[in-house]
């Protein structure tokens, strides 16, 4: 057996939860708020909706083939040769996610310690993140139920903080430009909320595998709660024009916390459980692209690949773009499309296939009676 | 030697690779120039800058060092440069430490640069990444590396003592001061002009020879550049308009009897509404104010109490009255010269029919500029005179 | 080319399954006994034989009866055995006492061991070895002529510490007995808490040298039988010559080899131990030591102190709380330091900063060798006195502490305020009772320190993450190392993040899986007025 590991429910959101207030809090709300303004907000709602739906296709998968993750369903529904091409791009799609979220907390710790080199973080993250992905699935579900309340209890307390600094008449006006830029926009924090496909690699491990949709969505929404708290502080304190032009407005945000000349320059709390998300995070990526590796070619151990697909982690997120400024570009312009057509496109049809196999075989069942 | 091991070896090889390019990062916090305080001028022109440090000399911070407590406790350096940027990094030829803007209290910005436009030196403000968020953005009447060499007697550091200041002014609203986020909210968002304190050496104030700094009115931009400047009375007209006034006192012809009453008003609200009327916008200003009664100009002592609560209501309408057109006064004075002369939105008037009447905004946005010094703007003041103080006291015969 | 690849592929895939595949275990070898017997001078000799010329061992001759005299040999090591006992209810029994009939060709053995040993434990052995061993463990064997089976007098009766207060465990209220260094009464001691029948006590012979008594102690009912069956087949896999302490188990048992993290609990207290039991753990007892090992272990169980059940529960919630925090310091202070002054320099408030920068003024050393140095220094301190004798051990503190504490900074060699961290570091990992988890701490925080020193803040997170992942695969005796905390079980958090009230704490603790779970019946809480809440 690959991996022997059970995980509960409670693990399964927090882990959802993690890897969706990692990465996506720090690339998306500049970004968000450049295009839809103060409509961020609703930008968010659609896009969890668009994420229940995707959830809700790869839940029926999931209990179609109990105890089998993607990698090995596609297989079971497209048939040999075209399902192990279809595992082939969503591990290559982990693993791009992966190298983008290493090089992204990267970039941004350059900024704060700019003398050191972005190598030395890529390396340390990789090294790190493989360390972490040899546990097992157990252990980063272990992990995750640690840190996500420690991850709640700091966004509390620096909002609570940040209070004083608020005005929220700057939220309004909503809907200023109408809808279509809203759903244009909702597409950006659903490329980033769809790396939750890879619930589809937990679930065959979720002891209880038919809630897997219930606490899927909790961990959606949770890490989606965040994502909107976020977005409202950053116009209420920042204001839409000035926030968007920040690189990364949360970490601004953090940093305007000064509470009668005692409390302040704790921006270093919202780092510190940022980047432990940022290890879940790149840690799971890390592990579902070695596991589904070991399990595409029917490898009994998956462990030996970890560290080879760290390497090639660590230079792809050398590689994935020149700078920083190219990296938004990237995000903003080629990432939606891309994650978008693997989490909704390819997901959708393996589903429609596994649907029409189900009907078949059905129809095949009534006939012969 | 299994081939583990091998690999684990070969990855700690590699990593001590790295180790030898040092601590990047790392710089010994003894090894540091803290700035306090940053001056930026404009020379030639507006073609170099001129950036002036004042920084912290640690020594004299030390309980129990060497350091002898003779020594002056700040310096301040000067380098030019083409940018800000640019004379920043010149600095490090005079001083042998490297600088640390994270502990910057205040940037000073000269009246030259400042009229000429405030964008590079903002820019350069927001890419930084020690410059917080919380330095107050001055304007230097005058030059900026002047006041900076200012020496006062009472605190360590001039810039502590001068963010003081500005708390004080804030705190008896006195002044307004703008921090870096403040400032580079309105400056990014189009339809509010920022704002900034302003600070001056008064060359005659002696104090054995040396010469004082005071905090000024307040500096109003229009878009990047400085448009003018408002005096005391303007500067608490702009604090009724966006309710930034904390506390403080007016002074008032007393109503019945010859001397002066002092109001002291301790919360204000102001609230600014934009409404349509005959397909016009016009903007409705409420300022709301309470506060007690400071003094009572009248040699009561002398003639003995009178609780007899004869005259009172009189006085109390009397007195909110003569506050309601006080401020009523001060704001017009402060609208008046802020819409009509300098033609720069620093009360956000834009802002608020952007968010309230967005529909009507979109019509407008194209002329705003046009539209603005002709504003209709409807003032509605209220004043609550709330107690009468720690005594009871309020006769007048 | 396309067929050598896929080869080539195929091979690697192979060598990886093959790497991973299991190898079959080696039988031991089954070891052949040798037996009594009947003649006693062929017996003495072959003991003599096996127990060699040493002086302790007495090898007493006499003659039971006179129809005709039997030949009699006691053997026992002087020392171990009680002579008074010996001379009263052997000796004297059989040479004084015994009916002159009782010899003979063939002795009546049933005769000797029913009517005349006036020993409590009286056990027919004919394995030499065996017998051998009861020797070497304080037992008298009488050995007989005629007859191949020699009779094991208990005699045992040593001189043996009195049961004290335990010196490494103290508390101000509580049982203030210890364990000492004789499994009996280690046994004993158990049994005085813990009257239950179900209380079980298994015992096993360990080391193929020491041959050392281990004892399982654990209450059948409570016990989960798989840890149970865990723990008995781990300790009988042990084949090693020498168990002096039961920190031989703690390693030479299941678990992670190359974990710096203790994964074993001792005390020396009977009350923990019962209380552990109690729990549905298993407590392991090594004679000639006194400190029991109780499986399976949690990382938090170091922070509870057995006195913590014994004071008001809020103050040792609190406490508890003052623990982790301690703990945390005392990993986490000295690298926080030296992050905050090397490299995040922003995140000190000003007059702070200013203030350390000039009290840094002059300090030859980096802010890392300045932390190594006072570290260092303080452990060295800290183990220098552990294990000189007392008056010593004061001088040394006294000048570390003139020297470490006042010279250096004089000398401006490092900064007050190093002094201060690594001085309120060493405070706060005293505050864990337990010192194993601080020993572990004390050497993590070297890498940790290095992490600061290069990456600042993101180092530390980074041997965080990794020691958090290392602490979630642990598992003792199958459960989570982390356990209430990772996976989560809120009711067993009141006994960890709290200390929650006697009435309150109703199950015993999740993660041992107890076929009887519920401790007690809901509805004990006190009221005013005596009655039950719920009536």
């Amino acid at each position: 057996m690959l991996e022997d590991g059970r995980i509960s429910g409670r693990q399964f959101t927090t882990l959802i939860f993690l890897i969706i207030v990692s990465i996506t809090v720090l690339q998306v709300p500049p970004l968000l708020l450049g295009l839809a303004g103060q409509d961020s907000v609703l930008a968010v709602l659609i896009a969890v909706i668009i994420d229940g739906v995707v959830a809700a296709v790869l839940y029926f998968l999931g209990l179609r083939y109990p105890r089998k993750t993607f990698i090995q369903y596609s297989e079971d529904i497209l048939g040999k040769i075209p399902g192990k091409f279809a595992a082939v791009i969503f591990i290559q799609f982990f693993l791009l996610v992966a190298a983008l979220s290493i090089r992204g907390m990267s970039d941004f710790l350059v900024t704060i310690m700019p003398e050191t080199p972005l190598t030395v973080f890529i390396i340390a993250f990789t090294l790190v993140s493989a360390f972490v992905a040899r546990g097992g699935i157990e252990s980063l579900a272990r992990m995750s139920e640690i840190i996500a309340p420690v991850y709640i209890a700091a966004i509390v307390f620096l909002m609570a903080l940040l209070l004083p600094e608020m005005d929220f008449s700057r939220v309004l006006p909503l809907f200023r430009y109408g809808a279509k830029p809203v759903i244009m926009a909702s597409l950006l924090p659903a490329s980033w909320f769809g790396i939750c496909i890879i619930m589809a690699m937990f679930m065959a491990y979720h002891h209880r595998p038919e809630k897997t949709f219930t606490v899927k969505m909790t961990g959606v929404v949770m890490g989606a709660s965040v994502l909107l708290l976020l977005l409202i502080a950053c116009i209420a304190v920042l204001g839409v024009e000035y926030a968007s032009m920040l690189s990364y407005p949360v970490y601004i945000l953090a940093r305007q916390i000064s509470l009668a000349d005692f409390i302040e320059r704790v921006e270093v709390i919202w780092v510190a459980v940022w980047l432990l998300a940022g290890f879940i995070t790149i840690s799971s990526l890390h592990y579902v692209s070695a596991l589904g590796t070991a399990q595409l070619f029917g490898l009994r151990e998956y462990r030996p690949l970890v560290l080879p697909l760290g390497i090639m982690l660590a230079s792809f997120s050398f590689l994935i773009y020149p700078n920083a400024m190219s990296g938004v570009k990237f995000i903003l312009q080629i990432f939606p499309f891309y994650a978008l057509s693997i989490e909704g496109g390819l997901t959708t049809l393996l589903f429609l296939i596994a649907l029409v196999k189900l009907l078949t075989n059905k129809l095949g069942k009534e006939r012969r009676r | 030697m299994s081939q583990k091991k091998k690999i684990i070896i070969m990855f700690l090889a590699a990593l001590l690779l790295y180790l030898h390019a040092g601590c990047w990062s790392r710089r010994e916090i003894n090894e540091l120039a803290f700035v306090m305080a940053l001056g930026i001028d404009s020379l030639d022109g507006g073609k170099l800058y001129k950036v002036s440090v004042q920084t912290a000399n640690t020594k004299t911070f030390a309980k129990e060092g060497s350091g002898s407590t003779e020594e002056k406790s700040f310096a301040v350096y000067t380098a030019t440069g083409a940018t800000p940027a640019e004379a920043v990094r010149n600095l490090s030829q005079q001083l042998p430490r490297r600088l640390l803007l994270s502990h910057c209290r205040l940037v000073l910005i000269s009246e030259n640069l400042a009229k000429s436009g405030v964008e590079p030196v903002l820019d350069f403000l927001q890419r930084n990444r020690e410059v917080r968020e919380t330095v107050w953005v001055l304007v230097a009447k005058g030059q900026a590396d002047v006041l900076l060499e200012q020496e006062f007697d009472m605190e360590d550091i001039p810039a502590d003592t001068l963010s003081r200041l500005i708390k004080l002014g804030e705190e008896t609203s006195r002044g307004y001061a703008a921090t870096k986020r403040d400032f580079l909210y309105k400056l990014t968002t189009a339809r509010i002009d920022p704002v900034a304190a302003s600070v001056e050496v008064l060359p005659d104030v002696a104090r054995e020879g040396k010469p004082g700094v005071q905090l000024g009115g307040l500096a109003v931009f229009r878009a990047d550049k400085l448009a003018g400047w408002l005096d005391a009375k303007e500067t608490r007209g702009f604090l009724w308009v966006t309710g930034e006034a904390a506390a403080g006192s007016i002074v008032l012809d007393s109503p019945l009897v010859p001397g002066k009453v002092t109001f002291e008003f301790l919360r204000v609200q102001s609230r600014v509404t934009p409404q349509v009327r005959d397909g016009r916008v016009v903007i409705l200003l409420d300022v709301e104010t309470q506060g007690d009664l400071g003094d009572l100009a009248e040699p009561w002592v002398s003639r003995g109490q009178d609780n007899s609560g004869g005259g009172m209501e009189e006085l109390i309408k009397e007195v909110e009255r003569g506050v309601q057109e006080t401020i009523e006064d001060e704001i017009l004075a402060a609208l008046h010269r802020v819409q009509r002369e300098y033609k720069a939105d620093i009360f956000g008037f834009g802002d608020a029919i952007h968010r309230r009447l967005p529909n009507e905004w979109r019509k407008i946005e194209e002329r705003w500029d046009e539209i603005y010094p002709s504003l209709e703007i409807h003032i509605k003041v209220s004043a609550n005179l709330r107690s009468s103080g720690q005594t009871c006291h309020y006769r007048h015969r | 080319m396309v067929k050598k690849l896929t080869k080539l592929f195929n091979n690697i895939v192979n060598a990886i399954n093959n790497k991973h595949g299991l190898t079959p275990e080696v039988p031991s070898s089954v070891k052949q006994e040798s037996r009594l017997s009947r003649r006693l001078a062929l017996n003495l000799r072959q003991l003599k034989q096996a127990l060699g010329d040493s002086s302790d061992i007495v090898t007493r001759e006499f003659s039971i009866g006179e129809q005709p005299p039997v030949h009699a040999a006691l053997v026992f090591v002087d020392g171990l055995t009680g002579k008074p006992l010996v001379q009263e209810h052997v000796m004297k029994s059989l040479m004084i006492k015994a009916p002159r009939e009782i010899g003979g060709k063939k002795p009546d053995l049933s005769k000797i061991r029913e009517n005349l040993l006036t020993i409590a434990d009286v056990k027919e052995e004919r394995d030499l070895k065996k017998i051998i061993h009861s020797v070497l463990s304080g037992d008298s064997a009488l050995l007989i002529d005629g007859c191949p089976v020699a009779l094991l007098t208990d005699t045992r009766a040593w001189e043996s510490r009195g049961i004290s207060e335990p010196v490494a465990e103290g508390g101000v209220r509580g049982p203030r007995d210890g364990f000492v260094e004789t499994l009996r009464i280690n046994t004993a001691l158990l049994r005085r808490h813990l009257k239950s029948p179900d209380l079980r006590i298994e015992t096993m012979i360990l080391g193929n040298t020491t041959r050392t008594d281990v004892a399982i102690a654990y209450v059948q009912g409570i016990v989960n039988e798989q840890i149970l069956e865990k723990v008995r087949q781990d300790l009988s896999r042990i084949d090693t010559d020498s168990i002096l302490d039961s920190s031989y188990l703690e390693e030479l048992m299941r678990g992670h080899p190359y974990t710096p993290f203790p994964m074993y609990e001792h005390s020396e207290r009977p009350d923990k131990i019962v209380a552990s039991l109690l729990e549905g753990r298993v407590a392991i007892l090594v004679d000639g030591t006194p400190f029991v090992i109780v499986v399976p272990t949690i990382l938090f169980q170091f922070f509870q102190a057995s006195e913590d059940y014994y004071t008001i529960y809020h103050v040792s919630t609190f406490l508890r709380w003052l623990r982790l925090l301690g703990f945390l310091l005392s990993l986490y202070l000295p690298s926080l330091y030296i992050a905050v002054i090397t490299i995040h320099h922003e995140l000190i408030p000003t007059s702070l900063a200013l203030a350390l920068a000039g009290a840094r003024e002059g300090i030859p050393f980096p802010a890392l060798a300045e932390a190594l140095l006072m570290e260092i220094a303080f452990e060295s301190l800290r183990e220098a006195g552990v294990r000189l004798p007392k008056p010593l051990g004061q001088a040394v503190s006294i000048v570390g502490a003139l020297i470490i504490g006042d010279a250096a900074v004089r000398a401006g060699l490092v900064s007050p305020a190093m002094v201060i961290i690594v001085a309120f570091t060493g405070i706060a990992s005293f505050t864990v009772p337990s010192y194993k988890l601080i020993f572990t701490t004390r050497m993590l925080r070297f890498p940790m320190m290095l992490a600061a020193a290069f990456l600042g803040l993101p180092g530390i997170i980074m041997v965080s993450v990794v020691l958090l992942a290392h602490l979630t695969t642990l598992k003792s005796f199958g459960v989570p190392y982390l356990s209430p905390l990772a996976p989560y079980s809120g009711q067993d958090l009141k006994d960890v993040l709290a200390r929650a009230p006697w009435w309150a704490m109703r199950r015993r603790p999740q993660s041992l899986r107890s076929p009887d779970p519920v401790r007690q019946e809901s509805g004990l809480r006190p009221t005013l007025s005596g009655k039950k809440p719920n009536e």
